[in-house]
């Protein structure tokens, strides 16, 4: 195969290339910065992946994965419950919207990392505190992002279902919900990787297992690499997250798909 | 033209003089990390600096807040000069090949201790079997209950550990745990203020590790062992002066705490009174203040060690540095 021909290929599926470049590119910069610092500080791929395989063979990390996974998913899933209706009567109705938006705003400007700690206290040092910490962390997103898709159902479109005579329940989900999902699903994936935060921030106030909880393990112990085997692991849990809500926005939306 | 040339160098070399000189005499800059947030157990740096000890040996020192476990590897990167940090962080971090130096004690006594309410029965250790006990579960909270179970032949199996965070004083006024773990010189004394009944089961009547102290890296003591020295000087003579006069430490500890509410002063002066008993032992009488017994680190080295909380063992003489001490 020639050059030309080499560089045709890529130039047409460059989007397939681009995500493995991208990860040696990254490893390729971290392996660099590594070598300038002591790998307590900075410990280098190699160590990483060292380290993660030790973990691995010791059965840990699945179980603090899992733990994570849990409230994280359970949190998301609370917050989803109660924000997607609340969202749907405050985008109908102003005078609600009054009332309720000072609480809401407010409630969101307060720092989940100053309020874990009394959740904890208030809810117990076990699931149900980082259950609730990983909901209040995904509510505002989904919240807002509700209040903004219900709201922008194009008038046009509610009167001509009008004047066909169309019901309220069909008005809901022949035209609400369909116009809304683009903007819904937004806030959808914000709020699932903001409830993998959630989970963590009740962790490190209080916890004995999960990841949040590898990371303040690790730190005490000064194993910096298993500090960035639990954030890596992270990262694959808010990844897969994303991808997750993305393919039941793929599935649920086949006229996007065909636009 | 020779004159010329003199008359041109004479100024040049006069300025030259002044920068040099007026250079030497300013302090030394240097940092020091305190565990944390600003608190009355810091008091001999309060001291040092508010009565011109540090001065006095040519150093200016800022104080820094931040967690000891992230402080510690900072030190020994050479990215902050000193730092204040538990012996058992010492000996975690050595294990680790963290290449940092004890260079005095604050607590002569380790600090933590097992605190129940009175009305659990929790006397000793026997009784915390089938019990449920609250602490950070890494650490110096985590060494102290290990030694505690351990020296007293109770298994860890026995008990149950919750980690709770830093919210002993909650989990246990809130009865969610039987027993926490805290430190002696300050949350028994606000547990008490609060009205509360409590027992205390002290981790220095099992084992002998120092509690916090002054650490660096290797590093700085081979390139500023002046500084170094002087820092060491300075935090003995605030430990002396604060032990000598306390009101006036205390005030001076004000200094840094502007946000207490009276209530507040009254339990703060309590835990200072509390934390001075433990600056001193039988050791540090004998030999002056600062002095921690090598045979002590080994001791817990050890403990640690048979626990499972460090892997390798290092020589004392690698991590303990008391040449500086008077």
């Amino acid at each position: 195969m020639d050059k030309k021909r080499i560089l045709q290929i890529i130039r047409r599926n460059y989007e397939y290339f681009s995500l493995p470049l991208g990860l040696l590119l990254f490893l390729l910069i971290w392996k660099t910065a590594a070598g300038f610092y002591a790998s307590f500080i900075l410990p280098s791929p190699v160590e990483v992946g060292t380290r993660f395989q030790e973990f691995q063979r010791q059965g840990l990390l699945f179980r603090h994965f899992f733990v994570t996974f849990l409230e994280a998913f359970a949190g998301f899933c609370l917050a989803g419950v109660t924000a997607l209706p609340l969202s749907y009567l405050l985008a109908r109705n102003t005078f609600l919207e009054k009332i309720f938006t000072p609480y809401i705003v407010g409630l969101q400007a307060v720092p989940i990392v100053a309020l874990a700690p009394l959740l904890v206290i208030w809810f117990g040092f076990g699931i149900t505190s980082k259950v609730l910490i990983a909901a209040l962390t995904a509510f505002f997103p989904i919240l807002t992002n509700g209040v903004v898709g219900f709201r922008g159902t194009d008038r046009r479109f509610r009167e001509m279902m009008a004047i066909m005579g169309a019901g309220r329940k069909t008005v809901f989900f022949k035209l609400e919900i369909p116009s809304a999902l683009p903007v819904l699903f937004g806030g959808l994936k914000m709020g699932m990787t903001l409830s993998v935060i959630g989970a963590v921030v009740g962790e490190f106030a209080g916890a004995g297992r999960g990841l949040g909880y590898l990371v303040n393990t690790a730190r005490g112990s000064f194993d910096t690499p298993l500090i960035f085997v639990a954030l890596l692991a992270l990262a694959v849990l808010g990844i897969s997250f994303y991808l997750f809500v993305s393919l039941v926005e793929y599935l649920t939306m086949p006229w996007k798909r065909r636009g | 033209m020779k004159k010329n040339f003199l008359w041109i160098l004479l100024p040049v070399v006069i300025v030259g003089a002044v920068v040099f000189l007026i250079d030497r005499s300013r302090p030394q800059k240097t940092t020091l990390a305190m565990t944390f947030v600003p608190n009355v157990q810091f008091a001999p740096w309060y001291v040092a600096e508010e009565k011109g000890f540090f001065r006095e040996e040519g150093v200016e020192v800022e104080f820094d807040y931040r967690m000891d476990i992230d402080a510690l590897p900072l030190v020994a990167a050479g990215k902050m000069d000193f730092a204040l940090a538990g012996g058992d962080l010492v000996l975690t971090a050595r294990s680790q090949g963290i290449p940092v130096v004890y260079l005095m004690c604050l607590y002569a006594k380790f600090p933590p201790a097992v605190v129940a309410l009175a009305e659990t029965g929790i006397h000793k250790p026997e009784d915390l079997i089938s019990r449920k006990i609250g602490l950070p579960l890494y650490g110096t909270s985590l060494l102290a209950m290990k030694a505690i179970l351990h020296s007293s032949g109770v298994a860890e199996t026995d008990v149950e550990l919750v980690d709770i965070g830093y919210g002993q004083i909650a989990a246990l006024t809130e009865r969610l745990v039987d027993a926490v773990v805290v430190f002696a010189n300050n949350e028994t004394v606000q547990l008490k203020n609060m009205g509360y009944d409590i027992n205390i089961i002290p981790s220095w009547d099992y084992f002998s590790l120092v509690g916090h102290g002054l650490i660096t890296g290797e590093k700085m003591i081979d390139d500023a062992p002046d500084l170094v020295g002087s820092m060491v000087r300075a935090g003995v003579r605030g430990m002396d002066y604060a032990l000598e006069h306390p009101d006036e430490a205390f005030a001076i500890c004000l200094k840094h705490l502007p946000e207490l509410g009276e209530e507040q002063k009254k339990i703060e002066k309590e835990v200072l009174m509390a934390s001075m008993e433990i600056w001193e032992s039988g050791y540090t009488r004998q030999k002056g203040l600062g002095y921690s017994h090598p045979d002590a680190w080994r001791e817990s080295q050890e403990l640690m060690y048979s626990a499972g909380l460090i892997q390798d063992k290092t020589s004392v003489d690698e991590f303990l540095d008391l040449s500086f001490l008077p």
